[in-house]
Formats: structure tokens, sequence, C-alpha cells
């Protein structure tokens, strides 16, 4: 989606005048991102929860609702356990690159005293 | 501070890094974040929608802290690195340092003739044009500052070159030893030009920290043969030193930047995983949970009384829709901005 296309799509939308304002310029100034469409994706769904709380809905503990809300609590987990994992592994990674990393200077502080003493 | 003041300082950062490296307090205080999350998941089930939402959140904030934590580390560790390697350097080019002595200690016994060793050494550091020249004026300042008078010696001179050389250290690694060995000639004409003629007096030529700090006491004349071995023990002090030292700065600051290069994707990559597949499973379940309210409203006889409400969060929900869609297709923030931001 263009930037241009997001815009027009906020313009038309039953966001409030001032709300549609601020996402305007956040759209011009930052351009189209992921990171930004999440967070206009999250204002959006606030003014959603806002319009059911008016309704009066939303408080249901049915089971289907256990049923969704466990598949998408699942599904994070399963993607946060491999993050972790992942973080565990670059993080072993990068410990023993930094030792190394370490220990050369080390060496190179021992090796210009070792030249300045033979001199 | 001295030389080995410093060192030992430099060697104890070290050790402090290492200690936290082991310690990894940041990265393992988001990680026990993320099993509290786990544990609590079962809690968000009972929960309303808006809590399971607040269940991604949660898990998203503690991947960020984690990375972002990690992420100070590994730059910590860049500065102890540069750190280590600037204390190198500035042992290894000593020798620079004690020519700038002897170049004030000759302005004094030559009175004008200093003039054109000041010039020539200024000459060097705007003609050699790297970044690692740029932080060498303070160097300059120093000389031009003993020439006029001042008592800036020793320390201060070793204390103003280790920071020039800390700060240009990275770009020094760029301008290779070709730079280093033009710096080196120039120093040298600069030297021999700058010395006072008739005051070499015995010194031993196998110790360059003797014969410099005989040249400050007593001068020296650069053309006599002397004054030749002098230089000649410089240039071989320089050559054996700094180039050597140079020369490994270089790799282990090459090896630092792969280093984070590398960890720098890993982090992004492993991170994009998460967020996508942890926002797509959200609005997945936000556009069911949406979808099922609406109708529970239209079966409750709700939209009746709120007819305008009703189609409102029916557009409302299929512009989610659309954004989901458009989510897919967009590009994320880059580089470390995204590590810090994400």
């Amino acid at each position: 989606m263009t930037k241009e296309e997001l815009i027009q799509k906020i313009q038309a939308s039953d966001l409030e005048e001032s709300a549609k304002a601020t996402w305007v310029a956040r759209i011009e100034g930052e351009g189209v991102t992921a990171e930004l469409i999440d967070e206009l994706m999250d204002a959006i769904q606030e003014e959603i929860e806002k319009g059911f709380t008016q309704l009066g809905v939303g408080d249901t503990e049915s089971e289907e609702y256990k049923q969704n809300a466990k598949a998408m609590i699942d599904e994070v987990t399963v993607a946060n356990d491999e993050f972790n994992a992942t973080m565990d592994s670059i993080e072993e990674d990068a410990q023993k690159g930094q030792v190394e990393l370490l220990k050369s200077v080390d060496d190179l502080q021992a090796q210009a005293i070792k030249d300045s003493i033979q001199e | 501070m001295g030389f080995l003041e410093r060192f030992k300082a430099a060697r104890g950062e070290q050790q402090e890094t290492k200690g936290l490296q082991g310690a990894d307090t940041a990265g393992k205080e988001a990680e026990a974040r993320g099993t509290q999350t786990r544990e609590t998941a079962s809690e968000y089930l009972a929960q309303k929608a808006m809590d399971a939402r607040k269940f991604v959140g949660d898990v998203l904030q503690g991947a960020k802290d984690r990375a972002k934590g990690f992420w100070n580390k590994i730059t910590a560790t860049g500065s102890t690195i540069r750190r280590g390697v600037g204390s190198a350097l500035d042992r290894a080019i000593g020798t620079p340092g004690l020519i700038m002595d002897i170049a004030g200690a000759g302005k004094q016994a030559a009175g004008e003739t200093m003039t054109a060793g000041k010039e020539s050494i200024v000459g060097v550091v705007k003609d050699i044009g790297s970044t690692f020249a740029e932080n060498l004026p303070k160097i300059a300042t120093d000389v031009e500052g003993m020439i006029r008078g001042a008592q800036k010696r020793g320390s201060e001179t070793f204390q103003g070159i280790a920071s020039g050389v800390e700060g240009g250290v990275t770009e020094m690694v760029g301008a290779g030893k070709e730079k280093v060995t033009q710096m080196k000639e120039s120093i040298l004409v600069a030297l021999q030009s700058s010395l006072s003629p008739e005051r070499l007096l015995t010194v031993n030529p196998d110790s360059i920290d003797q014969l410099a700090n005989a040249l400050v006491m007593q001068g020296v004349d650069a053309a006599s043969d002397r004054g030749k071995q002098v230089i000649d023990g410089i240039k071989n002090r320089w050559d054996k030193g700094v180039s050597k030292v140079v020369e490994g700065a270089g790799a282990v600051l090459e090896g630092f930047g792969e280093l984070k290069t590398g960890i720098e994707t890993k982090v992004i990559d492993a991170k994009d995983r998460l967020v996508n597949r942890a926002v797509s499973a959200k609005n997945k379940f936000m556009s069911w949970w949406n979808k099922s309210r609406i109708q529970e409203a239209r079966i409750g006889n709700l939209e009746q009384q709120n007819t305008e409400l009703v189609a409102k969060l029916d557009r409302m929900s299929a512009l989610l829709e659309e954004m989901a869609k458009a989510r897919e297709a967009a590009p994320k923030r880059a580089s470390e901005q995204d590590i810090i931001n994400f």
C-alpha cells in the first residue's frame, strides 16, 4: 500500500478528525512501515473496543472464544520460545567472539610492551 | 597517569566486561520476564480479549528488552575493545610523543629553528588527510603550545596522543599502513628540520627512550652521525612497534565490526520472525473476535437500536483486515535503530 493510498484510507475511515490528522502527519513523516501499521491497527482497535463497550458486548467467555484465544496464545508462545532459543544461541556465539577479541586486545597490549622493552 | 596505570585500568575494564558477559543481567532479566509471561498464559485465557492482546504486547516487550540489553552489552564491549587498542597504540606510539618533547626542547635550545619544525608537523597533520589525521590537531596544538613556551610536556602530550588515537583508530584501519608510513616519514623530516645543532652527547643508541630523554635535555644535530643514529633508532621503533600494533589493532577492530554486523543481522532476523508471527496471530484472533462480537450484537437485536454504530464497527473491522494485508507487504524500520526501537 502506498503512502497516498494509506492516507486516503485514513481520511475515509471512521476515526475522529483529530486522530486522522495525527496519523496523516505521521504517515507523511515516516512513510508506510510495518511498525507504523501495527500502531495504526492498535489505534483502530481501541476505537472498535469503545464501540463494543457502548453496545454492551465483549465480556463473553464462550468456549469458542477460549479456543481462538488459546490458538493465538499458543502460536505467540511458540514464536517467543523460538526467539529466546535463537537469542541464546546468538549470545553464546557473541560471547565466544568477544572473549577472543578481548584476548587479542590483551595480546596487542602485551606486544606493545614487549616491543618497547626489547628495543 | 602513567602507561602502566592506564594499562591496568584497561585490563580492569576488560575483566569487568567479561564479568558482565557472564552475568548478562539485562538478558537474564528479560528471559525471566518471558518465562513469567509463559506461566501466566493460562491466566490470560480466562480473561477478556483485551487481555489476550496484552499478552502479545508483553511478549514483544520482553523480547525487546532482551534484544536491547544484549545490544547495549555489545556496544559496551566495543568501547572496551577500542580503549584497549588505544592503550596499546598509546604505548607503541610513545616515540612520536617523545618527538614532541624533543621538538619543544629543540625550540628552547635553538630559537626560531623550531618554527620550521612546528610547521612541518602541522603540515603532516593536514597532509595525511585521513580521519585519523583529523584527530591529530590536538598533537599539533600541543606542539604549538610548547613552542610558545608553555610547559606542556610528558604525560600531557602522551594523553593528547592517546585520546587522538582512540578517537581515530577505527578510521586508521582504513587508512592502512601506507598512511602510517607516510606519517612516520613526515615526522622524521620534521624532527630533522627542528633539532638544534652541536648538542649531541654520548647516549646509548640502542635505547630509544634514553636517546630521546637525552635529546630533550641536550638537543641534537640530526645531520651528525650521532643524530642519524638517533633518527634511525626512532624509525626502527616506529617500524617495529607502531606498524605492528596498528596492523593488530586493525585486525581486532575489523573482527569486532564483523561480529557486530553478524549479531545485528541475526537479532533483527529473530526479532522480525517473532514480531511477524505474534502480530499475525493477534490480527487473526482480533479479526475473528471483532466479527464474533458484531454477530453477537446482531443476534441480540442490539443493531436495531444502534444501527449506525454497528455499521461503523463493521467498517472499522474491514479496515483492520485491509491494514493486516498491507502490513505483510510493508517494509520494516531498518538496522541498529530497529533493534533499539522495535
